[in-house]
């Protein structure tokens, strides 16, 4: 139990620095990984998961961004903190990221094989030979289970197709064996029997490698499948915290609630109207709880305090008033 | 029992993307839509699924009159939409379509009220704009202020809502939603659902509704085709759809949708482990196109494309595996499809 976390979040905050202002985009998150651990991290357009993400790997483009205040340990280590050297043996190595659109992530005029022996290179730091450059290439194809790797190599990413380019950009963040795979969106740009089959695969990457994931998903179906625990975002805030089953077993937040109620199910019955109003503007949000122009439960104090996190069970937690003294969601909002 | 306000029948699109051979002279098409018959009946909900590329959008730009069919036809009241040159603009009025991404089917440098104007105009002359663009914002729930905005200051569930109106102005019978919701999030979504279904009531609309998200689908729809590869595999109401689905490949579909419940998952035909990739449009598999993903393949599929069949009322099915008619109708492939295409071909 108190072996360090793979990935420990502290208050992180990130604003940007645009032209009239600063926008407060991350507002004080904490996050935790464990080893071997999947995570999901929901939330909507424009909440802030890839940001944290970005500044977790130190890919931001600063300035505009910058960090006020918190730090990103990875194994112990605050990122925030790193030397250019000692980022180079993160990146790659230690996380790995794949990005949401495969069309967009891969370059169109290099072959996949010139593609992923960049990575290669970048992570040996230069030390092996030709062969041995193209062996290390083709040995992560093989893993995400793409047919003929040899002849993968010479393709070009418009020869493939949409499940292909993923599981190409899977493999490419396998290359150097990163111990945290930050995958976001997977397969949501593909067909759901396609999806499926990335979902499988990155299942079974963790279970085979024990690997640790952050799955980064608008999808709470996705969530469910794949991931132990989750984190939910709203607008740079993470509002609730808990083991997958618990959590939609029981949604405590009012936005998580929300966002449940509006996905439209199997069973059909209708779809609800959805949570009101809009995500606030980043450059002057909402004091207090920065949900609570939207929440149908709002009370005074959201207007005034940042909510805590409060447990409401043995492995869940939620930021907001109404569970101050622990108890039970429901009453009024139920309908 | 309503009578059809659009039916497809054999309809075909196919496109030339370029020259192959020793002398550039064989065309490359792509079949985009190949084949494709159904009919939506007066005031329902038709639901077009399939993933990117299955030529669902295809078929949608050809009923708007943005392709001209390479074959087949497509009739609204009985009346053929392909006959004259140009569609007559009193039969343009009646279909209109709402695009997928609200951000770029806006004119960002047109204010909401000429943006709104522009279709009265030309649809219904005479008519007092100011008044109507009012009347037409207060039916998809936005006020007068938004008249002299621009879109860019609208979020994108209010800008699919002025696509709405948009579409109202003609005041249509039919409006093609070409997955209306996919480009917003889920907590916007089930506001625009509600108020489309809500519209339909009020106007008697019939809706083609195109999507990939066989959950909403369920919602929303009265009757489900599934399109893979420019084909329709399966037609059934939604509800008998969902509770027996019969072509394998829907099967696999509607096995691998994420969902958020036990209760749902439950409803889920029993885990069907998909495979392989979806193969490009270029590059039809021969005979039935789902045979290199299909775990219930036999010999016959490789070589013969199955036809249509209806396996109970009103439930229709293309596959080996539900009594195909013992001989196949001669030639099916050759039609006037290929002879228009290669005279396409000649001209450009």
């Amino acid at each position: 139990m108190n072996e360090t976390p793979i990935l420990d979040i502290k208050n992180l905050s990130v604003h940007f620095q645009v032209y009239g202002g600063t926008l407060k985009v991350l507002d004080g998150i904490n996050m935790v990984v464990k080893r071997g651990q999947k995570v999901g991290l929901v939330g909507e357009t424009g909440c802030g998961k890839t940001t944290s993400m970005r500044a977790t790997l130190r890919t931001l483009p600063m300035p505009p961004a910058l960090i006020p205040g918190g730090e990103i340990r990875f194994e112990g280590q605050d990122v925030l903190k790193m030397n250019a050297a000692q980022l180079r043996r993160v990146r790659g190595r230690g996380i790995a990221m794949v990005f949401q659109d495969p069309t967009a992530a891969l370059n169109p005029v290099f072959t996949v094989g010139q593609q992923i022996e960049a990575v290669v290179r970048y992570s040996t730091d230069g030390r092996l030979s030709r062969r041995e450059i193209r062996e290390r290439a083709i040995a992560p194809l093989k893993e995400v289970a793409l047919p003929d790797p040899e002849r993968m190599l010479d393709t070009y990413p418009v020869q493939l197709s949409g499940g292909m380019r993923q599981r190409v950009c899977i493999a490419m963040a396998l290359v150097a064996n990163p111990r945290l795979l930050i995958a976001d969106e997977p397969g949501t740009s593909l067909d759901v029997t396609i999806q499926d089959q990335i979902l499988r695969l990155l299942h079974n990457l963790v279970e085979e490698k024990g690997l640790s994931v952050i799955v980064i998903t608008h999808t709470l179906g996705v969530v469910r499948e794949l991931t132990d625990r989750v984190y939910v975002m709203y607008a740079g805030n993470m509002v609730e915290v808990a083991a997958t089953p618990e959590l939609f077993r029981q949604p405590f937040h009012p936005y998580t609630r929300g966002l449940m109620a509006a996905v439209p199910r199997l069973s059909g019955g209708g779809v609800s109207d959805g949570i009101p109003g809009r995500i606030p503007a980043y450059m002057q949000p909402p004091p207090g709880c920065r949900f609570h122009p939207r929440c149908p439960q709002a009370m005074e104090i959201c207007r005034q305090e940042k909510p805590a996190f409060y447990d409401v069970g043995s492995d869940h937690q939620v930021a907001c008033f109404l569970y101050r003294d622990g108890g039970q969601p429901g009453g009024s909002d139920a309908q | 029992m309503p009578s059809d306000i659009l039916s497809f029948t054999d309809l075909k699109k196919y496109f030339v993307i370029g020259k192959k051979g020793l002398v550039q002279r064989t065309p490359i098409t792509v079949k985009a839509v190949d084949g494709v018959s159904f009919s939506i009946k007066d005031g329902e909900t038709f639901g077009l699924v399939g993933e990117s590329g299955s030529g669902k959008s295809t078929v949608a730009y050809t009923t708007i009159g943005m392709y001209r069919p390479t074959s087949g036809e497509i009739r609204f009241r009985d009346r053929d939409l392909f006959t004259e040159k140009r569609r007559p603009q009193a039969l343009r009025k009646e279909i209109q379509i709402v695009f997928q991404d609200p951000g770029s089917s806006l004119n960002p440098r047109r204010t909401i009220r000429q943006l709104l104007e522009l279709p009265l105009r030309l649809h219904r002359p005479g008519v007092n704009t100011l008044q109507e663009t009012m009347r037409l914002l207060d039916m998809v729930e936005l006020t007068a202020d938004y008249l002299p905005r621009y879109p860019q200051a609208l979020s994108g569930g209010e800008k699919q809502m002025v696509c709405i109106a948009q579409a109202l102005a003609t005041e249509p019978n039919l409006i093609i939603l070409d997955e209306p919701t996919s480009a917003l999030d889920v907590s916007i979504q089930g506001k625009i659902i509600n108020l489309l279904i809500r519209l339909q009531k009020e106007f008697n609309l019939s809706y083609l509704f195109i999507t990939h998200d066989l959950s909403l689908m369920r919602n929303v729809a009265s009757r489900v085709a599934i399109m893979y590869l420019g084909k329709i595999c399966e037609v059934a109401d939604a509800v008998e759809f969902f509770r027996t689905p019969f072509h394998p490949y829907t099967q696999m579909l509607l096995s691998s949708i994420p969902v958020i419940s036990e209760e749902e998952e439950a409803l889920k035909p029993r885990k069907i482990v998909s495979r392989g990739e979806i193969p490009s449009p270029v590059n039809i598999p021969s005979g039935c196109s789902f045979h290199l993903r299909c775990p219930h393949r036999k010999d016959i599929c490789s070589t013969l494309d199955p036809v249509m069949v209806e396996v109970q009322p009103g439930h229709l099915v293309r596959c080996h595996l539900f009594g195909q008619p013992e001989q196949p109708p001669a030639d099916r492939r050759a039609t006037g499809a290929e002879a228009v295409l290669e005279e396409e071909t000649a001209r450009g």
